[in-house]
Parts: structure tokens; sequence; C-alpha cells
């Protein structure tokens, strides 16, 4: 029973959380806002962003926790919904579009919608030839694919000259509007957080309907032997393209709603060490599962918060480096005492300790307990 | 396409049982400076239980990976209803109706057992992710009838109370049943079963035995891999023998076991099996 419907309260929860998360900051009761209730250490963007990489790490989890394929180099399909949405929303002019687009509250969405069809075509084309690879191959493919994209970012697609000036090289781009349905805005902070959450949960719900589907246990079987998976009928390239892409998709949407967010974009998110964050946000959560998605992004960035805010507490003029090491550290005991993930890990326990419970508890009921 | 003759189309319709399902042509598997398999000839007939039998290392598993698509033949030819099946991928194989069980168990450990037959109607359903991710109510009607259809498929099997359980915790044996109704899902016209009996219990054996010879009275046709001599003598209706990737001998389990060449391959192997 809890399974048949476990989904669905986990939606549920997360949503009345999120609710009211954004209604204190909205109603600042006894004019306290969320951050004054965390110490100001975890900010109310940093929910934001949170929401943000949700939606990359649902697509990443798909990807590797359920079908098996690694990537290392998401963060530039992230990148690549960023830029488009920076470049194109502010200066259509440089690829011959008129200007007067800039002006639109719907041109935005346009470049987020073509983004996400532009990326998803780019991954299945550089999808094709790479997921053939298996294991550290597909890793070192990957992780070529990224950083290539990212350099692309930086040197600004190798053009010198500041009239074709389009990504804006090391310094990015600034002045990214902000979103805007009709004369609607969505900004400040509190609507725009509420846009991003209502998109995460969507995108949550999407994929949780894909992968108890057959889609999705074909994404499973590739993962736990491919070759019985293609004996039973599986088109394995197929499948695994094609998750490759809905992962590339998610990554280029939360990559639009990232500019918008920042209101401006630069190369480092979107480099080696942002798809390296990537993976360990979705490890920490715990692979294969969608709700590990939420849990291993707010561990990582809710920890990153604690550290930068109270490191000098504990080591007296503690450095970045410091950060570093202890972060470090935290997600080796993670990975040792939950090697399953934060999400999973926690959720299996619970199942154990209520199963023990059940247990004792069938005993003294056998009907109820054989009833299940 | 030449014109169907009348007598043609009612042969379509119903195959007569001396039909030929599966023909293997002259087949060579070269690995390296090893041939697997040397000019290997056989046919399967419509609704027959083939074993094949051979000591180890004989070219067993490796007739069955060629037939399945995951050996692609270095010479010869293997035709289901005379059409050539070289060159394909085994995906494309399993849906022209071949499907088959490992001698290793290759289950998906960390799936239920009902997910692990539901994996095996892939083949024959069509729900997409975009179908899946909106649940659109094909989806979802699709989805029921594949759920119903694994529960009837794990009934026929013998294990409808396993369903939930994860296939990786289930006994051995009974693993060995999961991977026969995974294949099944597939509804395929050709069952190819390496070793089923390998690792089973007396009991299981038995539960085996009468689920294969279920299985041939609903119509399948059946290939298996053997080493139990009487389970295989026991159960088939035609034997073939292979030795050193060579077909030495063929024909009804009977004929075998008197056939002089038979013998000798398998003397100073385990030559008392035999009888
Ligand atoms: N992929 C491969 N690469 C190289 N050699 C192989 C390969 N597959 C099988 N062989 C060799 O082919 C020969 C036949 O192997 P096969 O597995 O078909 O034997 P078998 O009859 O199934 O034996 P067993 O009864 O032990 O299962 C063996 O010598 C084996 O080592
Ligand atoms: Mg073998």
């Amino acid at each position: 029973m809890a399974n048949k419907y476990g989904d669905v309260i986990g939606v549920a929860v997360l949503a009345v959380a999120v609710l009211l998360i954004g209604l204190f900051q909205v109603f600042q009761p006894g004019g306290a806002t969320f951050g004054d209730l965390t110490g100001g250490i975890v900010t109310f963007s940093t929910m934001v962003r949170i929401g943000i990489l949700t939606i990359v790490i649902v697509g990443l989890n798909m990807l590797m926790g359920y079908a098996g394929q690694i990537s290392l180099g998401q963060a530039a399909f992230y990148g690549m919904g960023a830029y488009a949405s920076a470049v194109f929303s502010t200066r259509p002019e440089l690829f011959g579009l008129p200007e007067s687009l800039v002006a639109m509250w719907w041109w935005p969405w346009v470049v987020i919608l073509a983004a996400m069809g532009f990326t998803g075509l780019f991954a299945y084309l550089v999808g094709r030839p790479i997921l053939r690879l298996k294991g550290h191959y597909l890793a070192m493919a990957t992780l070529g694919l990224g950083i290539m994209v990212y350099i692309l970012f930086r040197e600004n697609f190798g053009f010198r000259t500041t009239e074709t000036n389009i990504t804006g090289g090391y310094d990015g781009l600034f002045d990214v509007p902000r979103l805007a349905i009709g004369g609607f805005s969505l900004w400040p902070v509190e609507r725009y957080y509420f846009f991003v959450w209502a998109i995460a949960l969507i995108v949550i719900v999407l994929a949780m309907n894909m992968v108890k589907s057959r889609p999705g246990r074909a994404l499973r079987a590739i993962h736990s032997s491919e070759i019985a998976a293609e004996t039973m009928g599986v088109d394995t390239a197929s499948f695994k393209v094609q998750v490759f892409v809905i992962s590339a998709v998610f990554a280029s949407l939360a990559g639009s709603l990232y500019a918008h967010f920042q209101a401006a974009v630069s190369p480092a998110p979107f480099s080696f060490e942002g798809s390296l964050d990537l993976v360990v946000m979705a490890a920490v959560g715990g692979m294969a599962s969608v709700w590990g998605a939420p849990f291993g992004v707010a561990t990582i960035l809710v920890l990153e918060d604690l550290l930068r805010a109270r490191l000098d507490l504990i080591f007296e003029g503690a450095s970045g480096e410091i950060e570093v090491i202890v972060f470090g550290g935290l997600l080796v005991l993670i990975m040792i005492f939950m090697p399953e993930g934060v999400f999973v890990g926690i959720r299996n326990r619970i199942n154990a300790w209520r199963e023990e419970r059940a247990g004792a508890a069938g005993d003294a009921l056998p009907e109820q307990g054989a009833a299940k | 396409m030449s014109v169907t003759l009348p007598d043609e189309q009612t042969r379509q319709a119903a195959p007569p049982r001396a039909e030929t399902l599966l023909s293997v042509e002259n087949v060579d598997m070269v690995f390296g400076g090893l041939k697997a398999l040397n000019e290997v000839t056989t046919q399967i007939l419509h609704g027959q239980i083939k074993g094949i039998i051979g000591p180890n290392g004989a070219g067993k598993s490796t007739l069955f990976n060629v037939v399945t698509g995951i050996y692609t033949p270095t010479n010869g030819d293997v035709c289901l209803n005379a059409e050539s099946l070289v060159g394909l991928k085994p995906n494309e194989i399993a849906e022209r109706g071949i499907a088959r069980t490992f001698q290793t168990i290759r289950l998906f450990g960390d799936m239920s057992v009902l997910e692990n037959v539901m994996v095996g109607q892939h083949v024959r359903t069509r729900t997409t992710f975009l179908a899946a991710a909106l649940r659109l109510p094909a989806a979802r009607r699709e989805e029921r009838a594949m759920r119903e259809r694994a529960h009837e498929l794990l009934a026929l099997c013998g294990i409808p109370d396993k369903a939930d359980t994860l296939a990786g915790n289930l006994p051995f044996g009974q693993q060995r049943i999961v991977e026969i109704a995974r294949a099944l899902a597939t509804d395929p016209k050709l069952l190819v079963l390496d070793e089923p009996a390998s690792g089973l219990t007396g009991v299981e054996r038995d539960e085996l035995v009468a689920l294969i010879r279920r299985l041939r009275d609903d119509g399948m046709t059946i290939v298996l891999v053997e080493h139990d001599m009487q389970l295989v003598m026991n159960l088939v209706d035609e034997v073939l023998v292979l030795d050193y990737g060579r077909a030495i001998a063929e024909g009804p389990p009977d004929q075998i076991k008197t056939d002089p060449a038979v013998i000798a391959a398998y003397l100073g192997e385990d030559a008392g099996s035999l009888v």
C-alpha cells in the first residue's frame, strides 16, 4: 500500500514544504524572513537554486541511476540552456533576428523552448556515437564533451573581436531580463521561487511516471544486464539515446531558469567542476530514485552555505581551501555510511524499521500480516 | 513478390507440424583460431522439442548465441520461417519471435519478478517516454494489460506468489523459472533454453520438466541444451549432438543413445551418463 501511494504522498509533502517556505518568506510572520529562520545561513535564494538544480538532477538520475549511463558533462547541457536564454533574450540581432523581440514578454519563453529543442537535438547527435561506449570510456567521452562546450562558452566560440561578442568570454553576459507572463512579472524572488518549484514538481511527476512504466523498466533492464535487455527485445541503443536526450532537455530548461534567476551568466558553473558537482548531488541524493534529486541538491547546497557561514567558528581564519576539504570529507562520510544516497538510505532504514514493527505486530495478528 | 498460391495461403494460416521453423545452414563461428562452430546444419520443426547435447566447450551456447543474434556467424545462414536472421540485432530477433534463457542466469536482479516479466513484454508493447510521462489513456491501459498478462505468466510457470519478490532474492531454481517466464512474455515462436535444469534440485527439475511439457502441449517450439541425459532423453523429440563445434549426430533419442560416434565423443568424458 505504502508503495502504491508513496509517490503521490511524496509529491504532496514536497509541495506543502515548498508552499510553507514560500508563504513564510512572503508574509514574514513576526518580521522574520526565511533567512532569519536559519540564522542567516541558508538564504531564500538557496531555496530557488535547489529547485532549479533539482530539475537537472532528476534528468541526470534517470540517465545514471536508472539507465546506468554515466555523464561527466551534464553541465554542458545546463550551460547551453543558460547561454541560449542569456544571448537570445538580450541580443537576438546577433543572429539576424529583429531587435524588437527583446521588448516582447513572450520572447524569453520562446527562447527557453527553442533551447530545449536545440539542446535535445545536440544531445541526440552526440549521444548516438558516444553512448556506444561503456563504463570509463563513456565517462571520458562525456567529460571531453563537457570541457569542449565549456571552452566554447569561455572563449566566445573562438571569436576574439568584440563585434562578435556572443558569450562574453570569462566575464559572461549581464542584464538577462526577468520572466513575465503578459504584464505579470515573475519577479521579485518570491514569485520566481514559486514558479521554479512548480516546474520542478512537474518535472518530478513526469519523471516518476516515466520510470514506473515500460520505458523506465527498459532503462533499469539496460542498467542491470544489457545483453539480457537486448535479448528481451529492448533496443538498448535507442533507449540510451532517448534518456540522454531527456536528461539534456531537463538540464537545458534548468539552465534557462538559472539565467533568468541570476540575470547573468558566466562560464564557471558549466565547467568540469560544475559537472562533477551535479554527479555528486545525484549520488548524494540516491541514484535510482527520482526522490533523491531534491534531497541530494538540498544536502549539497545547504552544506555549502553552512560551511561558508560557520567554518571560521571552528577553524579560526579558515580559508576557502579548508571549506573544500571539510566538504569533501563530509561527502566521503556520507558515501561510506549511506552509499545508496541520503534519501534512499533514510527511506530504506525507515522501511526496515517499519517492517520490523510490522513483523512484531504480525505475530499477534496473523490475518492482517498475511493480508499485507 | 510472387503470386501466392492457394495452398501456400492455407499453410500460412495453420503451419503443419512437419514444417521447419528454424533452419541453421552451414554455420561457422570462428573466435580467433578457434572454430567454435564448424559447418553446423540443423532444422527445428514447428511444435518440436529439440535437445542439444555435447561435451563442455562443444559449442552449444555458441550456437544459441548465433541464433539469438548475440554473435554474427562467420559463415552460413540462420532462418526463422525462411527469413534470414543473420546481421539482425538481438532485439530484432526477439521481435521476430525467438526468446531465450541463459546458462548463467541474467535476471534483472534489483527488479521484482513481475517487473522482470514485464520487461519481456517490452517488444510486444509500445508505450513511449512521452506517453508514459503524460499518463495518456493508452499508456495506462497498456500498463494494466501488461501487469495482468505478467501475473498470468507467473501463474502458468507455477510461481504466482513471487510477483513482488526481488528477482535477485529468489532461490536459484526459481530464478531459472523466472527467466523462462520472462522469455515467454516476449510471445515467442521459438523458446531457446540454455541448461535450464542445471543447479536445480530434484523437485525443481520435475517442475521444470512439467512446465516444458505444458508449453509443448500449448504448441510452443523449444530447443534446449542439457547435460542431464536422462532428462533430455525423456523430454525431447530429437537430439542434436555437438562435439568440437561439429554436429556429429542427430535423430530421435533412442537412435542417439546407440550412435557409435556419440558414444565415442562421450568416452572418457562421462560415458556412463548416456545409458
Ligand atoms: N566470445 C568468445 N570468444 C572466444 N571464444 C569463445 C567465445 N564464446 C565461446 N568461445 C569458445 O567457444 C567454445 C565453445 O563454447 P560454448 O560456450 O559454446 O560451449 P558449450 O558447448 O556451451 O559448453 P558448456 O557445456 O561448458 O556450456 C569454447 O572453447 C569457448 O571457449
Ligand atoms: Mg554452454
